[in-house]
């Protein structure tokens, strides 16, 4: 799994979208940090280990965009140029999007994902201080662990890649 | 290979766009449908930056003066498309601009398969990649 404190991905803009949803997992380590110990601590510690693959998920789905288009799914400007001033007009528009756009929509996705989760212990953290003695912690980590799941299930891992005949 | 900018910057980006179907193809596992369906047009690919380079050789020799002669010609001139009208530099130009356009539009396709591979949920691949091996033949089938 690999350590938010130390994203290894090379320099580009596919490192800087991977290192916001590092961003994103740091931001819940810090409301982990800022819990008093106790059972809602340790429930929302416990999380943690479910968001780990998404943020391996990232990593991949950033690896695969930066060996595909280095520089992201935008268009070379010496190519929009040289298309542009073609002797028989703008060659340009005959041209789509790049297909890693899907690529920079998936990191997106888990971005938002992590990011909800960080805010949604950011809430636990907020109402334990405003109620320190609350009985219903364990409701509480219960509606974190759904939107754990829910995270997980709106940014699915990517199946490894299939041989024909193995399922 | 050619002096001039404006072919060498276009013969920049044919190679550039078959660095990237060949970087697509690298990704899909060996033996799957999708390896062998991209991997059998990258001859096809090659060809077309063959055909790339040809241009290029062919810009660095091309005059610029219009059919019929220099500007200065004097005489009646024939009534010319607006291709025609091109001269011979711009010909090459056009034609090597329209060939790494193919060549781009059959990188994007090996990509798109690579992405629909990478992106397939838990169920089954094929219903994903499909539509993009059809994008893929269809660019394919656009190269000579």
């Amino acid at each position: 799994m690999p350590d938010p404190w130390r994203p290894d991905l090379g320099c580009g803009a596919w490192r800087v979208w991977y290192a916001e949803c590092c961003d994103a997992l740091l931001a819940f380590d810090r409301v982990v940090a800022t819990l008093p110990a106790g059972q809602l601590r340790d429930g929302v510690a416990a999380s943690r280990a479910d968001l780990l693959p998404l943020l391996a998920s990232a990593l991949r789905t950033a690896e695969l965009g930066a060996y595909l288009d280095p520089d992201g799914p935008a268009r070379p400007p010496a190519l929009v140029e040289l298309l542009a001033a073609d002797p028989m007009g703008d060659l340009g528009d005959r041209l789509g999007p790049s297909p890693t756009g899907r690529l920079r929509e998936r990191i997106e996705r888990i971005r938002g994902e992590l990011t909800g989760i960080a805010d949604e212990a950011a809430r636990l953290a907020a109402r334990l201080h405003e109620h320190p003695h609350a009985t219903d912690v364990a409701v509480w980590l219960a509606g974190l662990a759904e939107g754990v799941a829910q995270a997980r299930r709106a940014a699915f891992i990517p199946s490894a890649y299939r041989v024909e005949g193995e399922r | 290979m050619s002096a001039d900018p404006r072919f060498r910057a276009g013969f920049a980006a044919a190679e550039q766009a078959h660095g990237r179907y060949l970087r697509a193809l690298r990704t899909l596992a060996e033996g799957s449908a999708a390896h062998r369906q991209v991997l059998a047009g990258a001859d096809r690919v090659d060809a077309e930056l063959e055909r790339a380079a040809r241009l290029l050789a062919a810009g660095e020799r091309a005059t610029r003066y219009p059919p019929g002669g220099t500007p200065f010609r004097e005489g009646p001139r024939r009534r010319l498309t607006r291709r025609q009208r091109l001269t011979p530099y711009d010909r090459h130009l056009h034609n090597l601009n329209r060939s790494v356009l193919r060549l781009y539009r059959a990188a994007d396709a090996a990509v798109g398969v690579a992405v629909a591979v990478a992106l397939a949920a838990g169920g089954p691949v094929e219903s994903t990649v499909d539509d993009e091996l059809a994008a893929l033949t269809a660019a394919l089938d656009e190269l000579r």
